[in-house]
Parts: structure tokens; sequence; C-alpha cells
């Protein structure tokens, strides 16, 4: 009896250890980083002034099913930042001093799923973190038979007219992943390079890298986010970070700031903000 | 996996349709549909796509052709199985596609980063980009920077400015004594050098000033980022047996910083530089000339060669030190740095000095065997609290040193003489920053004492006319004492209107220095104290009152920085041997403006004008005999020396960091009025100095430039660098009224070629020449002199893991009388590299050269040195990693 009942615990640990194996397998293959294109990006942030370009650079992770999409800049700054807080740099320090580790870099991250075309958005406005799901609204391409070659590559002119934005893409079969910088998606290979027609904005791939062996740099992932929101909601809180930081902090953080001498809350100009997503 | 795809083709022709539609299937070898594969058409050999479509999540596809060809390619890709591709008529067809799993082979391209680049006010340098695989150290990187200057002392400049803070991930671990780190940091743990200009680095003066000096950042990479770093060297080589071994740890977390190390060769590599401050910083009040070690007497070895140190250093050198940096939870941040350095040198030379006068010269020659040991330990205990509600620092040093040197003086005299030279240094300075209201107060309090009890022993006796009646005698000894306690406290104000500054300094001063000296001579077997006239006992107290006002005008980048200050001096002297006191009372303005123009983000102007008014230091006032060293005997029974200085100077800064372009000229011309003429006297063997009142005017001239290109595409480095330096002074020589005139010019190019992948170049070429004239005398002391100096380095990379390098030096100097000198100096060595470590062979000297003559001159003294230089050796080292 002992030693029936001793088989029988013995197979069920071999089948667990097996089962944990699978699932540890296949987690694995799913999460396997399999392609890393890094690219250099320029955003105009006042539609009317050319030199209010500002330069990011952002990581699209590939992975077996699905992409990343972030600012490198910006998660790798909230990863120090978080870092040195937890050792021992104080908090207050650390978020007072925060372009210490970051600039105006994009805080949104994207995860689009190959199978489904759904697209997560993740975004963290001050120290709230903010998402979304939704169907993916995949870009209808016309392919021209320009070519020019980027990072070695042979590319393939297409255009697009996407968001409120005309485009100019630039993709290689070379590497046939059917996607690229932020929702550009649907060409037969990776996207390289985008400029819109009005020169606001630009993405240029500047790395690709097969198999990287580098730690993911993404502070916050999509299922860390507690607060779900709305597409216009998100929108319209981004816009008002933007242009009306005062009137921002009122409404999420409920902090005003007032003038010490006269009591009355401080007004400042608002800003210009030109997103790439003109759509309502 | 087996290698196989199979493609089932059912080809079905719809002739009757206008528009062609292919469609299938496609799926892997167990029949599952694959979504998201791409299928396009395009014409027979060109890559160009006409149309595409992909896969959905049954596997199927329909594609429209609108092409009129009669034949078209079809293309079926997807990451993970091997890709489709065949020709097909350009008809209406079903294609199914069974693609076999294929691991996709996608293609890497990895850009370098840019070399140099600029953020803001900030400087970048990729360190990836300059370093090589013959670097060690982040300091051979920081050396070969365009636009940086690195001088023998490891002081760094950029663009001709001495940088203000040198930080280790925006930690200042070190402050003046950086070169640890450059000596200690391998240059693989730092991802870039960050040159930050108008840094402040007091949070609460941030918006208030900025300073016109850089600060340099060495930035880690993760790989230098918490964790202890081990790393050594052991050295062994011939001839005689020699030494160099080393053990350093380093720690760099955000909150915590270490580096220490013990480090031991008697290579000839000099370790005393490791500890040098270069950053002086006038933290307390005005004049921080109080703290700088004073000495009275010496053993004459002033005079320098042109060659490296490295070259005729004979040296058996342990340095020791650990530097902690804690940061604590309140910002507050507490370092204590402390070193032992345990130095001993010999060396021998062989001096030819000429005393130039306006009718005659004296010469003297000498066989001068030199021994000195070094024991010095130094400590600094620094808490900083740097808030933006409020500053505080409080630096505590102590320093101390003793030091012991022989020299065996051959030749005319064989003589020995033995100075024992201790130093004692105890100091705190307290600094304070509150803001209150929009203005910011400031409580900077400092306190120094320090004593140096010398002493100094000649065998036999010297200047017997003096001191024995011209009885010749055994020994005399000479013993000197100074003490200097400082104190200096300021309170002081910042305030802004509209975007100019003022700031209101209020502080008073306190020096004090007691200087005592006596002889004793031992003649026949029996020790005599001597009498008054060869004693000093003074008492020196100057108590200083200032008022200081600066004011900055500020317009976008352009400054104008006013400062007026203001002070009343007093001085009380007194003589305890003559039993007399003389106090003097002044009362000095000192103004100062510089004005920094920056037309254009690339050019920047400064222009600059300061005076000082100085009283000089009791040394120069002893009116009982001081023998300064074997030959020297000193009297200045003299009024307090005054000196009063106007500087001008003018300066151009170029930077263009995107072209790689740096270059600066710099002019400075300054005039002095002193009260006090310097009567020097020389007889055969011995000089005497003395002051005497007669207000005279000194002159000096500078003229510095640099420009400095980079070339990116073939990683080449060129600098070209030219110096002019001019003085004029008057001076009783031989009971002569003269005026010395001496001008240098240096001309200095530096090429350093990275380009090739088996090979770097590296070559430095010098060209002196300095000409000194006594009027109205109009033989000029030395003629002209001439050096000219070349070297060449090549570093060979062979293999992977195998390099080798030669490095040739030329030097030819020569002068008017003596005949052309010429030497020829090689090393070589090779380096394999096993994993992390390193083993390294050197041969130095191969040439073997013995001995190397030098001349240089200093106002109406012309010196020719030929000094023993290190013999061939070899070297292995073995450096590894933990």
């Amino acid at each position: 009896m002992p030693n029936f009942s001793k088989n029988i615990r013995m197979k069920k640990n071999i089948i667990s250890i097996l089962f944990l194996l699978s699932v540890l397998a296949v987690f694995s293959q799913k999460n396997e980083f399999k392609y890393l294109c890094k690219f250099k990006c320029a955003f105009q942030r006042d539609s009317l002034n050319p030199q209010s370009k500002f330069t990011d650079i952002m990581y699209l992770n590939i992975f077996l099913n699905y992409s990343e999409y972030y600012s490198f800049l910006r998660q790798t700054g909230l990863k120090n930042m978080y870092s040195d807080m937890t050792g021992g740099v104080p908090l207050q320090n650390a978020s007072k001093d925060r372009s210490r580790y970051y600039d105006k870099n994009e805080s949104e991250v994207l995860t689009y799923d190959f199978k489904t075309k759904n697209l997560k958005v993740v975004d963290m406005l001050t120290s709230s973190t903010f998402c979304y799901e939704e169907k993916h609204q995949e870009p209808l391409w016309d392919i021209k038979q320009d070519t020019m070659s980027i990072l070695n590559q042979l590319c393939q002119k297409a255009i697009t007219t996407y968001k409120g934005r005309s485009y100019i893409a630039w993709f290689t079969n070379a590497i046939p992943y059917n996607i690229g910088p932020w929702q550009f998606t649907g060409l037969p290979g990776l996207i390289l390079k985008v400029t819109d027609t009005q020169n606001q904005f630009e993405f240029e791939c500047i790395e690709l890298i097969n198999s990287p062996k580098i730690e993911n740099p993404i502070f916050f992932m999509y299922n860390d986010c507690k607060k779900t929101i709305t597409k216009n909601r998100l929108k319209d809180l981004k816009k008002l970070k933007a242009t009306d930081y005062m009137e921002f902090a009122r409404q999420t953080m409920g902090v005003s700031v007032t003038d010490q001498k006269t009591g009355l809350e401080i007004k400042k100009p608002i800003k210009p903000y030109n997103p790439l997503d003109l759509t309502n | 996996m087996k290698l196989f795809f199979l493609i089932l083709v059912l080809p079905i022709c719809f002739n009757s349709f206008a528009q062609n539609i292919i469609s299938g299937k496609i799926s892997d070898t167990i029949g599952q549909p694959i979504t998201g594969a791409n299928i396009t058409l395009s014409k027979k050999y060109q890559p160009q796509i006409l149309s595409f479509t992909f896969s959905d999540s049954k596997g199927a596809y329909s594609l429209k052709c609108v092409n009129s060809l009669d034949s078209i390619e079809i293309n079926v890709t997807v990451v993970g199985y091997a890709s489709t591709k065949m020709m097909i008529l350009n008809l209406p067809q079903v294609l199914n596609f069974i693609l076999t799993e294929k691991e996709t082979i996608l293609p890497t391209v990895v850009v370098k980063p840019i070399p140099i680049f600029n953020k803001g006010d900030t400087t970048i340098y990729n360190v990836s980009s300059f370093s090589n695989k013959q670097d060690r150290l982040i300091g051979d990187i920081i050396a070969k920077l365009p636009g940086i200057e690195m001088d023998g002392n490891g002081q760094i400049k950029y663009n001709g400015k001495a940088i203000s803070n040198y930080y280790i991930d925006g930690l200042d671990l070190l402050e003046g004594k950086y070169n640890i780190a450059n000596q200690s940091i391998p240059y693989d743990l730092v991802d870039q050098i960050q040159l930050i200009d108008n840094h402040q680095p007091i949070k609460v003066l941030d918006s208030f000033t900025t300073p016109i000096t850089p600060a340099l950042n060495i930035k880690l990479n993760d790989k230098g980022k918490n964790r202890l770093i081990g790393k050594g060297k052991v050295g062994i080589g011939l001839t005689p047996t020699l030494l160099d071994n080393e053990l350093t740890f380093l720690k760099f977390k955000s909150n915590v910083q270490l580096i220490s190390s013990y480090k031991y060769n008697n290579t000839g590599l000099s370790l005393t530089n490791e500890l040098n401050n270069n950053i002086s910083i006038k933290q307390v009040g005005n004049n921080s000339e109080q703290n700088t070690k004073d000495d009275i007497l010496n053993t004459i070895t002033d005079f320098k060669t042109s060659l490296p140190l490295s070259r005729t250093l004979f040296n058996q050198t342990h340095l020791a030190y650990f530097n902690i940096l804690k940061l604590f939870k309140n910002t507050g941040e507490l370092k204590i740095n402390l070193s032992f350095l345990n130095d001993n040198t010999t060396s021998t030379e062989i001096t030819n000095t000429t005393f130039y006068t306006s009718f005659n010269t004296i010469n003297q020659r000498q066989i001068q065997k030199d021994n000195s040991n070094l024991n010095q330990l130094s400590s600094n205990f620094i808490y900083t609290l740097n808030k933006k509600q409020f500053y505080i620092k409080n630096t505590g040093k102590v320093q101390l040193s003793y030091s012991k040197e022989k020299s065996i003086i051959s030749d005319t005299n064989n003589l020995t003489q033995k100075l024992s030279n201790p130093f004692y240094q105890y100091s705190n300075d307290f600094l304070l920053y509150v803001p209150i209201k929009k203005k910011i107060y400031s409580i900077a309090s400092s306190f120094n004492y320090n004593e140096a009890p010398q002493m100094l022993e000649v065998v036999p006796g010297q200047f017997s006319q003096v001191f024995n009646s011209a009885f010749p005698f055994e020994k005399i000894s000479q013993y000197a004492t100074l003490d200097n306690f400082n104190t200096n406290n300021n309170i002081s104000f910042f305030s802004r209107f509209g975007k100019n500054q003022l700031q209101l300094k209020f502080g008073s001063e306190y020096v004090n220095k007691v200087i005592n000296t006596s002889i004793q001579k031992t003649y026949l077997q029996t020790k005599y104290n001597l009498n008054d006239s060869f004693q000093n006992n003074l008492n020196w107290k100057n108590s200083r009152i200032y008022f200081v006002s600066d004011i900055t005008f500020k317009e976008k980048k352009k400054k104008l920085i006013l400062s007026i200050p203001a002070e009343f001096s007093h001085v009380s002297l007194l003589d305890k041997i003559k039993k007399y006191e003389t106090k003097i009372s002044n009362f000095f303005v000192n103004p100062s403006v510089v004005l920094v123009l920056p037309s254009s983000s690339n050019f920047e102007t400064q222009l600059s004008y300061n005076s000082q008014s100085t009283f000089g230091s009791p040394a120069q006032l002893t009116s009982g005999l001081i023998l300064n060293s074997y030959r020297n005997i000193n009297q200045y029974d003299s009024l307090v020396p005054k000196t009063l200085q106007h500087i001008y100077s003018l300066s151009e800064f170029y930077k263009n960091p995107i072209k790689a372009i740096f270059g600066y000229l710099t002019f400075s011309y300054s005039k002095s009025r002193k009260n006090l003429i310097t009567k020097e006297t020389y007889y055969n063997f011995y000089s005497k100095a003395e002051s005497i009142e007669y207000t005279n005017n000194q002159f000096s001239f500078q003229l510095n430039t640099n420009l400095t290109k980079y070339f990116i595409p073939i990683k080449t480095n060129v600098s070209l660098s030219y110096s002019l330096n001019a003085i004029s002074f008057p001076q009783y020589l031989q009971n002569n009224f003269v005026t010395i005139k001496s001008i240098s010019n240096n001309v200095q190019l530096n090429i350093l070629i990275s380009k090739f992948k088996k090979a770097n170049f590296t070559s430095n070429s010098l060209f002196f020449i300095s000409k000194n004239e006594i009027s109205p005398n109009s033989s000029s002391p030395s003629g002209k002199i001439y050096r000219l100096q070349q070297s060449l380095k090549v570093f060979y990379f062979l293999f992977k893991n195998f390099s080798c390098f030669s490095n040739m030096s030329y030097y030819v100097t020569r002068d008017n009388e003596l005949v052309a000198k010429n030497y020829l100096f090689w090393d070589a060595g090779a380096k394999f590299s096993i994993k992390k470590n390193d083993i390294e062979f050197q041969l130095t000297n191969l040439t073997n050269t013995k001995y190397f003559t030098s001349i240089s001159a200093k106002n109406n003294v012309k010196q020719i040195i030929t000094q023993e230089i290190r013999p061939r050796n070899f070297l292995i080292k073995y450096f590894f990693n933990f």
C-alpha cells in the first residue's frame, strides 16, 4: 500500500513537472524575443513651428505572436528612476528631478497581437497609468515602384492616408514582418521608414538586431495597468497635459497651483499640441 | 528538422475572366493553416512588388493581378518557414502552398554610435567610438578626445578651460583628485564622457549663478554599475628585479561609490600624480593662498628635463587609497577619501650651472646623487546636503607627511646634505546656503593650521667665512619651523533683479605665521648654536576685512560679471630677535570684470581684467641669515613686500562638436608693481639673495592657442598648438641694475590615426625655442635653446587576441655653445588577451641609452643637466579582472 501511494505520488509529481515544463516551453516560445528594430523619430510638437522638432528613440520589439512599440529613452529613464528610488535616492528628489532621467519622450506603449490584430495601448501620464484595447485599424496602402536602400536593405515605397495624415513609407520584404513603427502595419515586409507629407513626423530605422540578447527596458506593461479608459478620454487627457498642465493636474490629481501673494490659481499660456492621430 | 518543401499546384484556367484572381491556402507540413504569410506578385527578376496580400486565420488568400504580363513571379514568405518563389502564368488560378519550417535568418545591422554630439549645453563623447584595443583605463580615452587636453599632472582642460567638477555617474566622489578615477576605471565600463557647460552643482544657486568653467561626467554602462569590480596587475621584470603590482576594487551604485586600490612599482611609474588636486576652487573668501606649503629650506632639484619621468625615475613606490561616497535618504552625501603614499626615489645628475651677470659669468659643476623618502597620509571627510531648500557642505582635511632627502654632491667640493621635511596640516571648511524669500543667504567659514618643522644638515660645513671665521668646520645644521594658522569667515547675500544677479559678501580673514630659524655648527667636534644674526623669530599677523560686491548682468547667453572687492588689511610683524615691531595698514580696491560674449552657438569671446594687491610672505622678511640649501644663504632685511598686479586677458573659443572642431586663442598680459627688488650676489660656489627697497615693474605676456579637428570618417585626430611666454623684470645682479627678458615658443602637433583595423598610429612632434637676455649687457646668457622632439607609436593588431606595439622617440637639444645632442629611445611590446585577462610583454629602452643631457634656462641661470636613464628593461605583466 505505501509503495502504491508512493508510485502515484511520484507519477503525479512527474506529470506536474512535465506540465510545468510544457507550460514553460510554450510560454518561453511565446515570449521569445525575435527581432528588434530601433527607430529614430522626430516629432514636430508645434505644427506651425518647424524648429519645435523633438527627437526620440523608439524600439519595436518583435516576438513570436506580438510586437511592442515604445520610447526606449522614456522607459529606460523610468526604470533608472525607479531603481534609484528603491536604491536609496529619495522619492521627492527623483520625481522632482525627472528631467535627469527622461525628457519629453513618448509615454505610450503599444502592444500589437499578430493573430487577433488587437492593439493594446498603455500610457503613463505623470504617475497614473491608463490603458485600453481595440481592434487595430490597418492603413490601406498603395504601393509604388520606387526603391531605396535603408540599412543595406532594399526598400519599396508605399503611400497611405491614415488617421488624418498622409504618409510615405518604405518597407523591405527581406524582413517578412507585416509591421512597422507606431500603428503602421499591413505591408508585406517590415517598414523601415515613414515620413508624413508635411514633414512634421519622421520614423527611420537606425538598427536591426536579430535574436537580441538585451534586457527589455519596458517599465510598465499593459497587464500592470489598473485604470481602463476609453481611447477618446485618454486622447483628451494627453492633449490637456501637453497644452495646459495646470488644468491637467487639477483634473487628474485634484491639485491646483496658486500664487503665494495673490492666492489666485496660476494660469500658464496654452502650449501647442500636434498629435500623430488627428481623428476625433 | 528535415528540410524539404512541397508545393501543390492546382492550376485551373479561367481564360474568360478579364481580371486574374489567384487564390489558395497556405499551410505547414502537417496541414495546419499559416496565418499572416505574405503573398506577393512581381515581375521576373525585378524586386518591386506589384501586388500583395496576407493569408487569413484559415491560411486562405486571394490576390488580384492587374498586370498584363504573360507570366509573373509569386513569392510566399513568413518568418519561421522557408520562403517559396515560383513563376506562374498570369491566369486566374488556385495555388496552395505547403511551407516547411525553417529558421529565417534576418539581417542584423548595428549602426555605430555618433562619436560626438551635443545635447543642450552638454557635449557627449561615445567612448566606444574612441577606444582601441591598446587602451585600458578611462584616462587613456579622455586624454585623446578631441577638444580635451590632459597635462602631465593629469589636469583636464576642455577647449582650454580647466574643468571645475569631475563626476562619476553624477556623483563627485574624488573632487580635485580625479586622477584616481582616470587611473582606476577600465574604459569598457564607461558608455559616455559628457562635458557640461554652464553647470551649477549647488541646487540652491541653480537659477542664480552659473560657472563659466565646464564639468565632466563619466556615464557608466550597465557593466560598470551595481556590482563589485575587482581588477589586478602582477608584473615582474629585469634588470634589476622589477615589480609592478596592483589590486583595485570599484563599486558604483546609485547610492554608494567606492574606489579602493593598492599599487606598488619600482619600474619608473610615478604614482604621486594620482593624488594631485587638480581643482582649486576658492570656496571661502578670496585669499586662498594660505593653505599651500611654503618651503624655507630645499635641496635644489628645481630644473626638469624634457624627458618623460618614467625614463629617469628610479623609484620604489607604494600607494594605497580608499575613497567612498555614501548617499543617504535625506540626499545627504558623505565622502571619505583616505590615501597613503610611500615614495622612495634615487637619481644621479651631473649639473653644469652658469649664472650670467651683466659683466661676467660664474660656472658651477657638480655631480649630485639624491635619495628621497616621502611618507604621506591624507584624509578628507566631506559631508554635503545639496537640496533645493538649502545647501550645506563641511570639509575636514588632515594631511600628515614626512619626507627625508639626502644628496651627495661631489666634484668641486664633496659634501652631503640631508633635509628632513615634515608637514602637518589640519583644516576645515564650512559652507551654508539658505534661500529666504527669493534671496539666498550664505555663511562660509574656514580654518587651517599647518606646521613645517624643517631641518637641513650639510657636511662638511659651508660658507666658513660667514659661519666660522673662514676656518673649515665639520657640519652645519639649519632649523626652520613655519607655523601657519588662518581663518576666514564671511556672510553673503544673493539677489536677482530682472535677469541680473547681485552678490554681496562681507567677511574677515586672520592669518598668523610664526617663523623660527636657528643654525647650529659643529666645529672641532663641538656643537655651537650661532648667535642672533643667524636666528629668526618672526610673528606675522595679517587681519583683513573685506567687502565684495559682484554684479552679473545677463542678456540671453551674454554675461558681464563685475566684481568690486574692497578690503582693509592690517599687518603686524614682530621680530622677537631684533625686538622691533612693524605695523602696516592698507586699503585696497581690486576690481575685476569678466565679459562673456557668445557670438554664435560655436564662438565665444571672453574679455577679463582683474587686479590683485598682496603682501608677501613673512619668509621674505627674515633678517637673520638662513641657509636655504647647501649653496644659498638668504637674508631679507627689508620692508614688507607689496605687489599690485593688473591682469588683462582676451580669449576666443570655438567649438563645433558636430563637425568635431575645437579651438581657442588666449592672450594674457600682466603688469606687477613691486616695492622691493631682489638682489642676487654670486660667488664661486654659492649665491646670496637679499631684498632692497626699489619700486619696479614686472611684465609678462602669454599666448596660448590650439586647434583640433577629429576627422570622423577616417577616425583621425589632428591637434596643433602654439604657446608663447614672454617675461621682463628688473633685478639687482652683482651690484648692477639689469633687466632680464625671457621668451619661449612652443609648437606641438599631435596626430592620432585609428582608422585601420590592423594598426593605429600616434605621432607627437614638439619644437621649442627659448631666449634669455640681460640688458644693458648685449650678450645673452645662453643664446637660444632649441629642442625638437618626435615620437611615433604604432600598435599592430595582428590577430583578434594579439597585438604588439613599437614606440620610438627622438630628441634633439642644442644651444649656441653646446654641440647638438641627439637621442633615440625605442620601446616595444606585445599583448595577448585571454578571455577577460591580458598578458603584456614590454621592452623598454631597447637602444640602452645610459644618459640624457638637457639644457634649460630660467632668468639669468642656465643649466645643462646630464641625467641617468633607466637601463634596458624587460617586463611581463598579467592583468586580471574578477
